[in-house]
């Protein structure tokens, strides 16, 4: 567990102690039958063994995979759920917003405010006194009288998150609350959430938005399968969720499998393997097309020549190396590397064709490659992927026969200011391509 | 939460579900009136110039079939669509429930509340119908709301068991009309007990929605008060519906929510 922060020796907000929780699984009916019969119903863990601390006024940020157990933790906070094992101490009232935050279709939004304002626990009073200025942070204006199914998913975040922040709750937890809405009213929220939080109000952050978590929160946790892999400063928790994406850490088994289809070549080549192969980078969604052929085993990232875990600066040097393994031998294949932006968008690719480095493989052998790029992009996600194709001699295209795809291998972020100097990056969009400002040239009005 | 504050969301949820029943057409609020008001008409119509049917009372009186109809339909009404609701409120409001620290009985009570403010106004309706065909108001009248508030406590105990299975089963909800629907018809409503065989009149007293149903028909049509025996009986079994309703959600509350 990280330190606490030094300015607060007041007891905490919210403290898990071993927490546990285990859903039922399977159907429903099931569940009751076991029930009835007394027998102990399927079960699946959600949350294993949960040690933290939250202190009043904190910002503290939760990331993870899907399937993490973020939303659950964030339904114990609220005590919809009650612990399987373990302690969970709240202190004060607490509110949950997430996108999914329902309200009655048929009823107006400012209807829903009140029937919601009453359902988290306010007084009718002190619903009429905060009225005015939910309407007001809402800017919903005259929507608020038309029902809310003719609201879109943005408006009715706008609607949650005006009421939540002005229910002047002790604990406020956020759910992936940005991933709709505008910026500008995204920004407004930041600010408010900010002045809750210096309020003494304690909040709860769960986002896959590393600079989101890095811009509000203190320190926080990183999930994965139920259990804190890791736990620290907001950027220590994102370099940790990054570096999480896409990839599992299965390394033994790999090492087996690899000295198992290995050992009948060199004993040299089984040291090398084992030592990339730690700490590496599995593929886990690979795209096995052809990978009796040749197949990729293992990815790493450097930073500047240094091993990373998938946050950039603007204009660092990546460098991805992976190791493949050839199962039949082949003439003049390639090998590269794609970089597609968070929506989709295929940004760049290179190869060792491209390079002019097309190269043979020869059956039973490891190879490393390796791509050295200068990432001229601008901040946001990246996912990156790898593979291994026979090109087409005529086009250098991928249209030739594809061995092995590892897709989405993992995340890099290019974060949006460098850290050291907090200087923004200089331009605007995905990529900074080659740019020259032409000096001013008078142009002199004619004289009448 | 405290009761104070779960008094005051029940209620105004109540109030609220209540005027927005009819959210998005045209009559709004007024519908809760036009409803009810539009079927004892229609039962009037056809029961006094279509088939004209009238009962004998046993003073020798003969009394409006349509008044004796609707004493029974409108509480019979009112309690079915409870239970007919029961069935989804939960799963409807899964989201308040995951999300927040909401007790489900918060809102098995808030329908609870809902269906005994519309039973009451239905039953005010039939009131009204009654001294429109001449009869005299009687002081017997004063009872009804709390015979209905006793119906509707049986509502609220069957309602929070049927939500509560209904989350487990989520094929409840087409058993369930067809319980309802046969509940109806042994129930005497359209017909008065004594056309029944004598075995099957024994069997109709053990309908527990029976006594609620006969104590209606019988102030609004005789001003008749209820007998202690008929008291007991009805704060009985809405005391045993209740403690079976709610102990069957504090039993399942946990499970309830993983599955919900």
């Amino acid at each position: 567990m990280s330190a606490r922060p030094a300015q607060t020796e007041c007891s905490p907000a919210i403290r898990a102690t071993r927490l546990c929780k285990a859903y039922v699984a399977g159907p429903p009916g099931r569940t009751l039958v076991d029930r009835l019969l007394a027998r102990a119903p399927r079960q699946f863990i959600a949350l294993d063994n949960l040690d933290f601390e939250i202190y009043p006024g904190e910002c503290f940020g939760v990331m993870g995979p899907n399937g993490s157990g973020k939303s659950t933790l964030l339904r114990m906070i609220t005590r919809a759920f009650y612990p399987t094992s373990g302690q969970l101490d709240v202190t004060g009232r607490v509110v949950l917003l997430d996108i999914a935050t329902t309200f009655n279709p048929d009823l107006t939004g400012r209807e829903n405010l009140i029937a919601t304002a009453l359902a988290v626990g306010l007084r009718r009073n002190e619903i009429q006194q905060r009225l005015p200025d939910i309407l007001a942070f809402s800017e919903l204006h005259e929507s608020l009288d038309n029902p809310v199914r003719t609201y879109s998913t943005g408006m009715r975040m706008r609607l949650g998150f005006s009421l939540f922040v002005h229910t002047q709750p002790d604990i406020l937890l956020l759910d992936e609350v940005f991933a709709v809405g505008d910026a500008r009213f995204i920004l407004k929220c930041v600010e408010k959430i900010r002045e809750l939080k210096s309020s003494g109000t304690t909040i709860v952050f769960v986002s896959h938005d590393g600079n989101a978590v890095r811009e509000l929160c203190d320190r926080g946790i990183a999930l994965d399968g139920g259990r804190i892999y890791r736990a620290g400063s907001s950027l220590e928790i994102v370099e940790a969720y990054h570096a999480s994406l896409g990839m599992s850490y299965r390394q033994e088994d790999v090492i087996q499998g690899a000295a198992d289809t290995a050992n009948t070549t060199f004993e040299l080549a089984d040291h090398c393997v084992e030592e990339f192969m730690q700490n590496a980078i599995l593929p886990a969604n690979s795209e096995a097309l052809h990978s009796q052929d040749i197949e990729i085993v293992g990815v790493k990232l450097y930073r500047n020549d240094s091993p990373s875990t998938g946050v950039f600066m603007h204009g660092d040097t990546l460098t991805v190396n992976w190791l493949m393994h050839a199962h039949n031998s082949h003439r003049a294949i390639t090998s590269g590397i794609h970089l597609h932006s968070a929506i989709g968008t295929y940004v760049f690719g290179t190869s060792y064709v491209h390079l002019d480095s097309a190269f043979d493989v020869q059956q039973g052998n490891y190879y490393m490659l390796g791509i050295k790029v200068q990432l001229l992009l601008g901040p946001g996600n990246y996912v990156l992927s790898v593979g291994v194709a026979k090109p087409n001699p005529d086009t250098h295209s991928q249209n030739g026969l594809q061995f092995d795809r590892a897709v989405a291998v993992t995340e890099l972020n290019i974060m949006q200011f460098d850290l050291a100097e907090g200087e923004p990056v200089p331009f605007f969009g995905l990529v900074k391509l080659p740019a020259h400002a032409m000096p001013p040239r008078l142009i002199q009005r004619k004289q009448t | 939460m405290n009761i104070a504050l779960i008094w005051d969301y029940v209620w105004r949820n109540a109030l609220m579900q209540l005027r927005h029943r009819h959210a998005g057409s045209l009559f709004g609020p007024l519908w809760l009136l036009l409803s009810p008001l539009a079927q004892i008409t229609i039962y009037s119509l056809v029961f006094t110039r279509i088939m004209e049917t009238r009962i004998k009372a046993p003073g020798g009186l003969s009394l409006s079939f349509t008044l004796y109809l609707c004493a029974g339909l409108m509480p019979w009404v009112a309690f079915s669509e409870h239970i007919g609701r029961a069935q989804t409120v939960l799963i409807q409001n899964a989201s308040y429930i995951l999300n927040t620290a909401l007790p489900e009985q918060v809102l098995v009570l808030r329908d609870a509340l809902e269906t005994y403010l519309l039973a009451l106004l239905s039953i005010i309706l039939v009131l009204g119908f009654s001294l429109l065909l001449g009869n005299a108001f009687s002081f017997s009248w004063l009872v009804l709301p709390v015979v209905i508030l006793l119906l509707s406590t049986l509502a609220l105990g069957i309602g929070t068991f049927v939500a509560v299975l209904s989350v487990f089963l989520r094929d409840l909800g087409p058993i369930l009309s067809l319980i309802l629907r046969l509940w109806f018809w042994i129930t005497p409503i359209v017909y008065v007990p004594s056309v029944l065989p004598e075995s099957l009149q024994r069997i109709v007293h053990w309908n527990p929605v029976f006594p609620y149903i006969h104590v209606t028909q019988r102030v609004v049509l005789y001003g008749e008060y209820p007998n202690g025996a008929e008291w007991l009986a009805m704060a009985g079994i809405a005391a045993v519906a209740l403690s079976i309703g709610f102990g069957a959600l504090r039993y399942l509350r946990n499970d309830l929510r993983d599955v919900l």
